[in-house]
């Protein structure tokens, strides 16, 4: 009985070493990759040669090009997407204008609702340079809605829409 | 000689965990929507099931049966957290997409009931086999769903595979079509396709003995 014991137990302490110790191991590289990835697409969105991004906190960062202001990146979430939230960067120019915008994760209905992502289709990308006067939550604006997809197109036009006059105020 | 082939036949063929035991269909089904994910889920089971199957009948020379489910459990979680963080650590894009469900191997009943049925009463050789064959069992399975629902669902093959191979990777998609029958990539899908699967196996040898 002692022996089943002490084997359990050195078992599970085995167990438990491994684990930890191989996840320190990579806990930097982790958290490096975690940075990278999400830094990846504010990148693309910034529209710009060269710029540094000043983070103000974990959603929300100031771009400068050699110290003169030239933008605001930040995080957005929409709740009206067809399947759990969706979560946008966008980037602004200071002005009110959109440099650009990224969906970084959504649920929508594949190969229907996912247009927005921009490795399906560059739907996303007709928000650039525009500003919330376009007003495109109009019926006859520039912003193609796309039918079959209305509920989760609208999701992000509204998001992109609402977030830029809360920014711009 | 003899019995390990008889092991092989039995995990890639006739006791195939994916398509005649029906165990482990969770990951089965959420992750063959393309050939990429298919492909890396199938080799994290071969390799899980490989090395527990061999740790596994080490230990049950030691332990006697009334702890051997609780082994079994602390030595499949432990492969499994350790094949995630590695995951997490050189795939981190493909670890985004698969990462839920290699944490959702150590529930997959194949790996259970092979420590169950094989590890805890066989040699450490015929079970490191046996692990190897039924995951290759299940490999074989998941990727050929990958393929036919990548293939018909979106028209295209081996897309997003710098995933898994590097910038090298993004050379390999073949798009055959624009316009895939959806309905394959979706979960209903999933269900369809192992149907037809089994249906075809069955229909084409007649094994039920």
């Amino acid at each position: 009985m002692k022996l089943q014991v002490l084997t359990l137990v050195l078992l599970t302490f085995t167990c438990g070493v491994l684990v930890t110790g191989f996840y320190t191991i990579k806990r930097e590289e982790i958290e490096q990759n975690r940075k990278d990835f999400s830094l990846k697409s504010i990148k693309q969105i910034v529209n710009q040669d060269q710029f540094e991004l000043v983070p103000i906190n974990a959603t929300r960062y100031i771009i400068q090009n050699e110290d003169t202001y030239i933008g605001t990146v930040f995080q957005s979430t929409s709740l009206s997407g067809y399947n759990g939230e969706i979560i946008l960067w966008i980037a602004t120019d200071g002005e009110g204008y959109i440099r650009g915008v990224r969906v970084v994760k959504h649920k929508e209905t594949p190969g229907i609702g996912d247009l927005i992502d921009i490795e399906v289709s560059d739907w996303i990308n007709q928000f650039i340079g525009m500003s919330p006067q376009n007003n495109w939550m109009h019926e006859d604006s520039d912003i193609d809605h796309v039918a079959g997809a209305t509920v989760t197109t609208r999701a992000v036009a509204k998001a992109i829409f609402d977030a830029l006059t809360i920014e711009n105020q | 000689m003899k019995k390990f082939s008889k092991i092989a036949r039995d995990g890639i063929w006739q006791q195939n965990p994916a398509l005649v035991q029906l165990l482990g269909l969770c990951p089965l089904l959420a992750v063959s929507n393309s050939f990429v994910t298919a492909f890396s889920l199938g080799i994290v089971t071969v390799l899980v099931l490989t090395i527990s199957n061999v740790v596994i009948s080490i230990i049950r020379l030691i332990l006697n049966e009334d702890l051997s489910l609780t082994t079994q459990i602390t030595v499949l979680a432990t492969c499994l957290i350790l094949s995630d963080i590695a995951l997490q650590a050189w795939y981190f894009e493909l670890h985004h997409r698969i990462g839920l469900f290699v944490a959702l191997i150590v529930t997959n009943c194949s790996l259970l009931s092979r420590a169950e049925l094989s590890s805890s009463s066989n040699p450490i050789i015929s079970s490191a086999i046996d692990g190897l064959m039924m995951g290759l069992g299940f490999f074989w399975v998941i990727v050929l769903m990958g393929t036919i629902r990548e293939g018909l669902g979106s028209g295209t093959l081996f897309s997003n595979m710098h995933m898994l191979l590097g910038p090298a990777g993004k050379n390999l998609e073949i798009t055959f079509s624009h316009n895939g029958f959806l309905l394959l990539v979706l979960p209903p899908g999933a269900f369809l396709s192992l149907g037809f699967l089994i249906a075809l196996k069955n229909f084409l040898f007649d094994n039920r003995d």
